[in-house]
């Protein structure tokens, strides 16, 4: 494709020579000759030829507010220059380039290679893909230009960033109900010390307490406590109405990390953590235990966005009867235009769930972005102490985050009832 | 034993390693850089020189308006015939003015980088040193006239007569610095790394070109009457080619010289605007890849291909003009040993061949074919095949082994 | 990249389609302007017994430099030395082409009647009137336009005259360039009627022919330059008497109170007092007194060649001339080199009845020396010593642009010429080819763009708002009521059902709070100070 200077050099060229004509003047045809042989050599030389690209990354995943190291590897397959060639790998706007360019201006002879070496940070969790690469062959006087893409993609999630969680239930004014797996005293599996018993064939070398056999000349086991492992529910609110505040500041969002903050806290005690999402629709992760889980939570909160208005006690009928009979429930919710939360809540407490309340203010969210009259934030704000006092009443544990509070901060101000 | 190695170019005597980066301060030194420079800058010269010797020699070139104003104001010019090129013959009324240009053009590109104190200060110290040269005498002696005599006065005649000196100087000076208006911006863009200044400088040529142009035309030329005899005009029927390739006459002296001043306007264009593009780019770059010897690598192969390309395709195209200029002579010929019928003999006596039409259409017709040829000769894959072919060949270099 | 590869056949294929449609409008654009005849005659660059090869093969021989001009003579203007330059034409059988300019007015005209635009018509008035030289040669063609600029007419009606040739036919008649006509003395000219040039012979004083003032002196045959066809045994022996055969011919009429471009217009030859003239080209002769629809022909002495002048000498020094002739192929070969025409033994321009059955043969005239003084002296040198000589730049220029081709190709490219020519030349076209230019430049600059530099934009700006539509609702006194006695009845623990039944009395006293209770329980209308204090009111409520 001629670039503009070509156009106007070609136009110039035969408006040179016929003028030129016009006014008998031979240096102006000479003139408007040379300006068409120009184009007319330069037409012979076409680049790019055959350039073959291989994107590396220093990872798959990252957690928010990592950083992504990228290496395009660019190298000429085929037997003629590539003339100035411009590569440049397309990566989504939500990432800032931290260090380095993501394009470069080369000219590979055959079989050259050069690499373009970049570092990216994302401040968004999602799921993103870097790519394709866009390639734009120059004529050396900028008198030609071909743009060409190379169809290379390189996906990359990015989990939302976890929270160290432990101290502030370590600190909770609230009964320490999450420990992680539980101690039974009941013999069975586990890691703490039961009672000793006489050996009987079958039982494990590791467990003799030698001890006990120097002092009494019998052979005599150690037997443990059975473990008793909690399966937690995490409900996540992602409805249209959790997307109100900035880009990085919405209850979802705050949503996203408390969730992951507390699966990797619990999973991390394995404990047993189950997801629900819900939006238009639910989204159901069944719990489990183990890094597999964990990342498949991360991925599912990494990928979830606004939409939808369903209400929480759709959600809890239709989940609840699969809930573990005492098991925790978190329910992470600013509460916001859905009537049915007290009675969802209520009906989870009756169940026998230690259900908590993790509701990030909307409203200050709101604020954030729109000037509210005072007066009406402030009946606003007392509606919202409405909702969750009443939800406390209904037996939960209520936590109100406002917007510049940390998880661990916010966890710590849970209201009893 | 074997050899020490060799101080390598960029180790310091110290011996540390100075490794090439795009910073400007680095890359402006670059000997790539440098030589596209001094293309463009002899491109510059040798277009100026090539159109005052075919449009201003001997025709409307300062030395003739200098002695024209000596001759109405009846008195030598303050400014010196040496410096003028006044008593000299032909294009050597040109090269002291020309190197003046360089100099002022240099000089003005080199302010281009000082800090805006510094320009600030130059440019102060020349208005003040102009308005000191203008008025000072007549201030002076207007002053000390007035003090002496005790009398509140304007100036005499005596004391106005200061001025005419400065005035023609400033005069001369503004006639030479018009006459070398293009050699100074060109100067000034080359190395000043300003867009504009180019810019400038090829508008101020095509502006003559374009003006000359007109007042050669018959039609004007007649309106001017005595004027118009001293603007030289090329006819526009041609004598014998005299100038060609491989045995080939093409082209008369008078056309070669006109290609000459094409070529050479756009090989400063390409060559000094290159310059200024290159080294945008690596201004634009950030800190990292400024050091990056991926991109220091990728930017000598780009300067070197542009270095190729302006030799070779600006050659080439030179070349082209002159045989698309010669094709009507091959038509004529192939016309002739047609089939010798009525429009073939026609043709080969058509007077528009020996005029511009015929010229035109042949080249035109020439350089259509050779547009064309492209799509016909695969002559990049054949390139690349012969490239691959050396490539195999070439049996690289085992390792010595030495016998210590 | 087989997607690729794919595209780039796929852009292969569409650019040669669209070349191809683009030369298939070409040619059916050129094949409707074009038109091709199956006659090609009269041209300086055929050798067929129609043509004048050997007019222009005798103008070489003499050391002339000879050209053609297939395009238009607008290029005249760019003859450097048109004082030296002669320019021939021969039969104008095809119109030009209908393209818009400006006419003499000013105004802009489409069609011309005749063979040449005003503007070409000037370029030929122009460069006679440099000192060119121009030698008309024309009978039913459309030569016409050029004969009004100097107040000459072809009639383009057939003229019979009683001097014909009787050994060929009527067609053949005897031109005799001289002030009288002359007649017939059986089946050859008159001998007492034959006279002399009235210019070229001198009798006039002046305007003699430069071979004239050679006569007698002795030289070498290579030294008799442009008089060689005077010369005899030795020497130049002028002979100013022309008897020119002439065929098909018509008149030429001087239009009566036209002044043309050359103020000397004199005529050359005459018919006799019988010519006739065939106005309604019937074939028959039907005169009368008076020219009516029954006697619709004319008869009486018609002119046959007319030249103007710039000066009453003629002489080429002074200013141009220009020769109008009646008859288109007074040149061609069969006439001006009748000898060779007539050989048996060599036909130069193949079969004819004369080399057959030696009959019909193109009897002695003197065409060729009538030409060969005409191009002498146009184009003899002034120079001292070089009499006889032809001049330095001395170039002949044969009209074929209105010559028809019988090749498409041919045709074509001297269409390509013309359209170069015209549009380079005409003052409208000019106008149209600057605006096109402009236009073409307008269109680059605005449509034209150039792909924008590659920039990474880092861009998470979003903006999740609320409806703000509610914020006047919650400012509402009814609103805040509503949210103050939520509050008052979740801090009581009481459920819907039981708040609602409870007496207002002791909602009063629950809420404990005078100006809050009141704003409970009465429906009255605050002001937006009373509304502020209520609120801040409610915020503490309840918190001790």
């Amino acid at each position: 494709m001629w670039t503009r200077k070509a156009s106007f050099t070609f136009t110039g060229g035969i408006a040179l020579i016929l003028i030129g004509m016009m006014i008998a003047n031979l240096q102006m045809m000479i003139l408007g000759l040379s300006f068409i042989a120009f184009i007319v050599v330069n037409s012979w030389i076409s680049g790019h030829g055959d350039v073959e690209v291989q994107r590396t990354l220093s990872a798959d995943n990252l957690y928010k507010g990592d950083d992504l190291y990228v290496e395009l590897l660019v190298t000429n397959r085929s037997n003629r220059n590539t003339q100035l060639l411009e590569v440049y790998d397309n990566i989504p706007h939500e990432m800032k380039l931290r260090s380095g360019l993501n394009q470069m201006r080369l000219n590979l002879r055959p079989g050259e290679s050069a690499r373009i070496r970049y570092v990216l940070r994302c401040p968004l969790r999602g799921h993103y893909s870097i790519g394709p690469v866009s390639l734009r062959s120059r004529n050396t006087f900028n008198l030609s230009v071909d743009e060409m893409l190379v169809d290379h993609h390189s996906d990359i999630v990015i989990f939302p960033q976890i929270k160290e969680v432990e101290e502030a239930f370590l600190r909770s004014r609230t009964a320490k109900m999450y420990t992680g797996a539980t101690t039974l005293r009941i013999p069975g599996q586990g890691s703490e010390f039961y009672s000793l018993r006489e050996y009987v064939p079958g039982d494990p070398f590791k467990n003799i307490n030698w001890k006990a056999y120097a002092r009494t000349g019998e052979l005599m086991v150690n037997e443990k406590c059975r473990d008793a492992v909690t399966d937690l529910y995490l409900l996540l609110d992602s409805r249209d109405i959790a997307r109100i505040g900035t880009v990085l500041k919405n209850p979802l969002e705050m949503g996203t990390v408390s969730a992951a903050s507390l699966a990797a806290f619990f999973l991390k005690r394995r404990d047993s953590v189950a997801l629900a999402i819900f939006d238009d629709t639910l989204s159901y992760l069944p719990p489990d235990t183990g890094d597999k889980q964990y990342f498949k939570i991360l991925s599912a909160l990494a990928g979830v966005s606004p939409k939808g208005a369903m209400p929480l006690q759709a959600v809890t009928n239709s989940l609840s009867g699969r809930f573990s009979r005492g098991s925790p429930v978190f329910i992470i919710s600013s509460c916001e235009g859905d009537g049915t939360v007290p009675a969802a809540v209520r009906d989870l407490v009756g169940r026998g769930h230690e259900v908590t309340v993790l509701s990030p203010s909307s409203i200050d969210f709101e604020r954030l972005v729109s000037r509210i009259p005072r007066m009406s934030y402030e009946v606003l704000k007392l509606e919202r102490q409405n909702r969750l006092t009443t939800l406390a009443g209904s037996g939960a544990m209520v936590i109100d985050w406002m917007p510049d509070m940390d998880l661990s901060q916010a966890l710590m101000q849970v209201r009893g009832y | 034993m074997a050899d020490e190695v060799g101080l390598q170019g960029d180790v310091t005597i110290s011996g540390e390693l100075r490794p090439r980066t795009l910073h400007l301060k680095m890359l402006r030194k670059q000997w790539q850089i440098i030589t596209l420079q001094v293309i463009a800058t002899v491109a510059l010269i040798g277009m100026y020189l090539e159109i005052v010797s075919t449009y201003v020699v001997g025709s409307i070139d300062h030395t003739m308006l200098f002695d024209t104003i000596e001759v109405l104001i009846g008195d030598q010019l303050p400014i010196g015939d040496w410096l003028t090129g006044e008593g000299r013959n032909g294009i050597s009324r040109f090269f002291i003015p020309l190197v003046l240009g360089l100099a002022l053009g240099g000089g003005m590109a080199l302010l281009a980088f000082q800090t805006p104190a510094i320009q600030q200060r130059v440019k102060l110290g020349f208005i003040i040193t102009l308005i000191v040269v203008l008025i000072g005498q007549l201030l002076l002696k207007w002053l000390t006239g007035m003090l002496f005599s005790l009398d509140l006065r304007l100036p005499n005649t005596n004391e106005l007569s200061t001025l005419e000196w400065p005035l023609l100087m400033i005069l001369s000076l503004m006639i030479l610095f018009l006459y070398l208006l293009p050699v100074i911006m060109g100067v000034r863009g080359i190395w000043g790394l300003s867009r504009r200044s180019v810019a400038w400088a090829i508008g101020f040529t095509l502006l003559f070109l374009g003006i000359h142009a007109i007042l050669a035309f018959p039609l004007i030329n007649g309106q001017l009457g005595n004027y118009g005899n001293s603007v030289s005009v090329i006819g526009a029927q041609f004598s014998e080619p005299t100038i060609g390739i491989f045995g080939l006459m093409l082209v008369t002296t008078e056309q070669f010289s006109l290609i000459m001043i094409a070529i050479l306007i756009m090989v400063f264009q390409e060559s000094s605007y290159g310059v200024i593009r290159y080294l945008e780019y690596a201004y634009r770059l950030p800190e990292s890849c400024k050091r990056d010897p991926e991109y220091v690598r990728q930017m000598d192969n780009v300067l070197n291909t542009h270095l190729k390309h302006t030799f070779g395709f600006l050659g080439l195209t030179g070349i082209a003009t002159m045989v698309a200029l010669g094709f009507h002579s091959v038509l004529l010929d192939i016309v002739k040993d047609s089939t010798g019928s009525q429009w073939a003999g026609q043709i080969s006596e058509s007077i528009e061949l020996s005029l511009t039409y015929g010229l035109v259409i042949s080249a035109a017709m020439f350089l259509s074919i050779m547009a064309l040829l492209r799509f016909f000769v695969p002559w990049e894959r054949i390139w690349g095949l012969i490239y691959a072919r050396r490539a195999q060949e070439a049996v690289p270099q085992g390792k010595e082994i030495v016998d210590i | 990249m087989p997607d690729n590869s794919n595209f780039n056949y796929r852009r292969i294929g569409l650019q040669a389609a669209f070349w191809l449609v683009i030369f298939l409008l070409l040619m059916s654009i050129l094949l409707n302007f074009v038109n091709l005849s199956n006659t090609d005659q009269l041209s300086a660059y055929d050798d067929d017994w129609n043509d004048m090869s050997a007019f222009r093969q005798d103008i070489n021989d003499m050391g002339i430099q000879t050209s053609s001009l297939v395009s238009s003579p607008l290029l005249l203007a760019d003859i450097e030395d048109p004082r030296n330059t002669t320019y021939i034409l021969a039969g104008v059988e095809r119109d030009t082409l209908s393209l818009p300019q400006f006419d003499s007015d000013g105004f802009i005209t489409i069609a011309s009647e005749d063979g040449y635009s005003p503007s070409e018509i000037d370029a030929i008035v122009e460069f006679v009137d440099a000192g060119g030289t121009a030698l008309i040669l024309d009978d039913y063609g459309f030569a016409g336009s050029i004969a009004q600029a100097y107040g000459v007419r072809y009639t383009g009606y057939q003229l019979y005259d009683t001097t014909y040739v009787q050994e060929l036919d009527y067609n053949y008649i005897w031109m005799c360039v001289q002030a009288t006509p002359c007649g017939m003395n059986g089946s050859s000219v008159d001998p007492e009627t034959i006279s002399v040039h009235e210019r070229w012979s001198g009798m006039n004083g002046e305007g003699a022919h430069p071979c004239s003032l050679l006569n007698g002196q002795t030289m070498l045959l290579e030294d008799a330059g442009l008089c060689s066809q005077h010369w005899i045994n030795g020497e130049i022996q002028y002979n100013a008497t022309y008897q020119l055969l002439l065929n098909n011919i018509t008149a030429l009429e001087i239009i009566p109170g036209v002044n043309g471009a050359l103020s000397e217009v004199s005529i050359r030859a005459v018919t006799s007092n019988e010519a006739t003239v065939d106005v309604n080209g019937d074939g028959e002769i039907w005169v009368g007194d008076e020219q009516t629809s029954e006697t619709p022909d004319l008869w009486g002495q018609f002119n046959l060649s007319i030249e103007a002048c710039a000066r009453k000498s003629c002489d080429p020094n002074d200013g141009g001339r220009i020769v109008f002739m009646s008859d288109g192929s007074a040149l061609i070969n069969a006439i001006y080199d009748y000898e060779n025409f007539n050989d048996p033994d060599n036909p130069l321009y193949g079969t004819n009845e004369c080399v057959t059955s030696n009959e019909k043969c193109i009897p002695k005239n003197d065409n060729r020396k009538w030409a060969m003084d005409f191009i002498a002296e146009a184009l003899m040198s002034t120079n001292v010593g070089e009499e006889g000589q032809p001049a330095e730049n001395a170039m002949v220029i044969f009209d074929e642009s209105r010559h028809s081709q019988n090749d498409l190709l041919a045709d074509s490219y001297n269409t390509v010429y013309f359209l170069l020519v015209y549009f380079t030349g005409e003052g409208l076209a000019m106008l149209l080819l600057f605006l096109l230019l402009f236009i073409a430049f307008e269109a680059v600059l605005i449509k034209k763009r150039d792909p924008e530099p590659w920039r990474h934009v880092f861009s998470i700006i979003y903006y999740g708002f609320g409806d703000a539509n509610r914020y006047t609702y919650y400012a509402k006194t009814d609103k805040i009521r509503q949210v103050f006695l939520s509050k008052v009845r979740n801090q009581n623990g009481l459920n819907r059902e039981e708040f609602h039944a409870m007496p207002a009395r002791e909602l009063v006293s629950l809420i404990n709070d005078p100006v809050l209770a009141k704003f409970a329980i009465e429906p009255t209308k605050y002001s937006l100070e009373q509304t502020v204090a209520v609120v801040k009111r409610i915020k503490a409520w309840g918190r001790t």
